[in-house]
């Protein structure tokens, strides 16, 4: 049986992080991804194939043998939903995962994020908690996470709300029209607005090129390789070292264990369908929220009957991901001039502190800034308005008059968490590999669409200020918030009764067996939440590479 | 005799509309089989398109639905002064995608072909033959489903990227300012 020093599962930001490191510091590391390599040719530049638009599939993957979910709706019926369907809640499937197509906003969160509980209270039949660690924490790992993965940024205003001891690495990419405008609007309001934070190379650096502006940022592979992920960063750095083993279109099944419940191993199936069993002295969970809980739950054994790290019924819940509150609007006249990636300007005065009109206060908020450049089918599918025909001539003229003139702002909520909304394994459906797949249940907790309604009023107020006429928002109703920003399933916390692992992402009741990913986010912040994804794992392996 | 009993009563519409289909189908017949004589599927096309995947099209429809096709998807996008939906090469786009998402085949058979039936029972014309206010009035009566999936893909032809069979020389992005410059 072949051994290493340590498995990783899943190559996105948290394993291709951990993989980097553990290699550099001399351990022997298999890192299993079940997608392939991705660049800019084969990710393509398909309008109705592409993780933002995926309306007959994905170009970052998964493909179809990923197989189904299972949801569960709010009475309680299950359905098997496929791929496709919003509801299975996919995050992409590759090397580098999300990194190599997304739109890259690189926030840190605020101080504040990290002790909503502290300073909210915790809502009735909510999971909101204080994270066992601080900013200041994590500082040290966010500062790495921008530096050797590589952000653009404003020194200027960023430093005012999340203290930093170092400045970004390169300055922030060029704002747009829109971008003006908006910023215009808010100071008429006596809102504070900065430069959207990108993991994207605003000039050259690390050997690769500045952003070339293009159109078709998010959701797509970068013409130029001027975004940044861990496919580019951490993961070359991994495979120079000579120690990493990269196999991709390879599926996880479960975490072994010997008669005394230690992690000795991982089992997996190879791109050829082989299973194969090897052996490790740690294993690292980075598969994302989702699957990084299924992989635990489907380890079961009789010292673990109900899977790893799941002693007391916690691996999987409060699974949580972003509302996004936005509103659209007109100008008189057209705003677009194309300078992509087009997530130039973002206010974070909405962040926390706020009050309802009925002078309740609101637990948390979120962020606001404008949008990447949008697809003109994104366009159609999603912000013409109700009372514009739906085809015929009138559509086909409102098409042509409005889609320069919109003024869109948009941004994540912080979600109020739900224990209630969880990731189980499915007792009857399996995958191709005949793994148990994941059953997704449950709802975001009611005070998150507080927030929401919340934000979407601050947008208008925004998009009304910059001059926008019609401005519309959309109600919201109560859902299960997933998908790629999908996390919360294997919280960190002091007390083993309410968390999955300790603050340093190592799971309770075990010595060698990490999660770095999404799943050990406590609450999601109002943010875009990848740079604390990367931070995160660059403090769990840099941890794990000190102390052995 | 047709024209005459048409619209008498709800009972006598519902018996003609058995006799009126029957006629229908006898239509199709008849098409068919000139379409047969003519070699439609040996390549030859009859619709005067010059799209590489029109031939795939003719794999998936006959050339009544095909027609029908094209007539509605040019009352979804008309023509203004940028080309109409099927001269973008919607039809082309629709081409391509019946041919990897077979699923939506069947839809689309049956959805055409209740389309062409109706122009019958109400004008007794073929649906391309009709003046365009004629066929709006039948398009909004189409069974929901297959229209709003007719109009949803009509536009992703127009609207989506080139290489995805629609859209020629990225011309729905030129009319409506979405400009592609790296």
């Amino acid at each position: 049986m072949t051994s290493y020093d340590v498995v990783i599962v899943g190559a996105g930001a948290g394993g291709g992080v951990a993989a980097g490191l553990l290699a550099e510091a001399g351990k022997t590391v298999l890192l299993l991804e079940r997608g392939r390599r991705l660049d800019f040719s084969t990710a393509g530049r398909d309008h109705l194939r592409n993780q933002r638009l995926p309306q007959y599939g994905f170009n970052a993957g998964p493909g179809p043998e990923a197989g189904p979910r299972v949801s569960v709706d709010k009475n309680g019926i299950a359905s098997v939903v496929p791929l496709l369907d919003g509801r299975y809640q996919n995050n992409a499937a590759c090397v580098g995962s999300g990194t190599v197509v997304y739109g890259a906003m690189a926030w840190r969160f605020l101080p504040d994020d990290f002790r909503m509980a502290s300073k909210y209270g915790v809502p009735e039949g909510s999971s909101l908690s204080d994270w066992p660690l601080t900013y200041e924490d994590l500082e040290p790992a966010y500062e790495r996470a921008e530096w050797e993965v590589g952000v653009s940024g404003d020194e200027a205003s960023a430093g005012k709300t999340r203290p930093r001891h170092r400045a970004f690495p390169m300055p922030p990419l060029p704002v747009t029209a829109v971008g003006r405008k908006l910023r215009q609007g808010a100071a008429s309001l006596g809102w504070k607005t900065e430069t959207v934070p990108l993991l994207i190379n605003s000039m050259a650096r690390g050997g690769r090129e500045a952003c070339a502006h293009c159109q078709h940022c998010v959701g797509f592979a970068c013409p130029v390789n001027a975004k940044n992920g861990t496919q580019n960063t951490l993961l070359p750095r991994a495979l120079a070292s000579g120690r990493c083993t990269l196999e991709t279109g390879a599926m996880a099944e479960r975490i072994d264990t010997d008669d005394l419940g230690h992690v000795v191993g991982l089992t997996y199936s190879n791109q050829a369908g082989e299973r194969i069993a090897v052996k490790s002295e740690l294993v690292i969970c980075s598969a994302g929220a989702i699957e990084t809980a299924r992989l635990l739950l489907n380890s079961k054994s009789a010292r673990h009957p109900a899977g790893l790290g799941n002693t007391h019924d916690q691996v999987g819940r409060s699974l949580q991901g972003h509302y996004y509150a936005g509103a659209t609007g007109w100008a008189a006249e057209s705003v677009w001039d194309g300078v992509g990636p087009g997530a130039t300007t973002a206010t974070i005065e909405f962040s926390h502190d706020n009050v309802d009109p009925s002078g309740k206060a609101i637990v948390g908020g979120g962020m606001l800034a404008d949008d990447f450049v949008m697809l003109p089918l994104s366009f159609l599918k999603g912000h013409v308005p109700s009372d514009v025909p739906r085809w015929g001539l009138a559509h086909k003229e409102w098409m042509r008059h409005h889609y320069t003139r919109q003024l869109y702002v948009t941004g994540p909520v912080h979600e109020i968490p739900s224990p209630e909304a969880r990731v189980a394994v499915d007792p009857a459906v399996c995958d191709k590999w005949g793994l148990p797949v994941a059953r997704l249940s449950g709802a975001t907790h009611p005070e998150t669409l507080r927030v929401y309604d919340f934000m979407r009023a601050r947008a208008e107020e925004w998009l009304r200020a910059s001059g926008a006429e019609n401005v519309r928002s959309h109600a919201a109703g109560l859902y299960l918030s997933g998908g790629q920003h999908q996390a919360g399933t294997c919280r960190m916390g002091h007390d083993p009764k309410t968390s999955v692992t300790n603050e340093w992402g190592r799971v309770h009741g075990h010595d060698n067996l990490y999660v770095a990913d999404s799943s050990l986010h406590v609450t999601n912040g109002g943010f875009n939440p990848v740079l604390t994804i990367l931070a995160l794992a660059f403090r769990v392996a840099g941890q794990i590479a000190k102390r052995w | 005799m047709l024209q005459e009993t048409f619209f008498v009563s709800e009972q006598a519409q519902c018996q003609h509309r058995v006799y009126n289909i029957f006629t229908v189908f006898v239509h199709y017949r008849r098409k068919m089989k000139t379409c047969f004589l003519l070699g439609v599927n040996t390549g030859v096309s009859l619709i005067g398109v010059e799209w590489p995947a029109m031939n795939l099209l003719e794999n998936h429809l006959n050339t009544i639905q095909i027609s029908v096709l094209r007539s509605a998807i040019n009352r979804i996008i008309p023509p203004n002064d940028f080309p109409s939906g099927w001269d973008a090469g919607a039809g082309n786009f629709l081409a391509q995608l019946l041919t990897t998402e077979t699923q939506y085949l069947f839809t689309y058979q049956q959805g055409l072909n209740q389309i062409e039936a109706e122009a019958f029972l109400m004008f007794r014309l073929e649906f391309a033959a009709l003046e365009p206010e004629q066929q709006d009035l039948l398009l909004v009566r189409t069974e929901k489903d297959f229209f709003n999936l007719l109009v949803s893909q009509t536009m992703e032809g127009f609207y989506s990227d080139p290489g995805n069979g629609g859209n020629k020389e990225g011309i729905a992005w030129k009319m409506i300012g979405f400009e592609v410059t790296a």
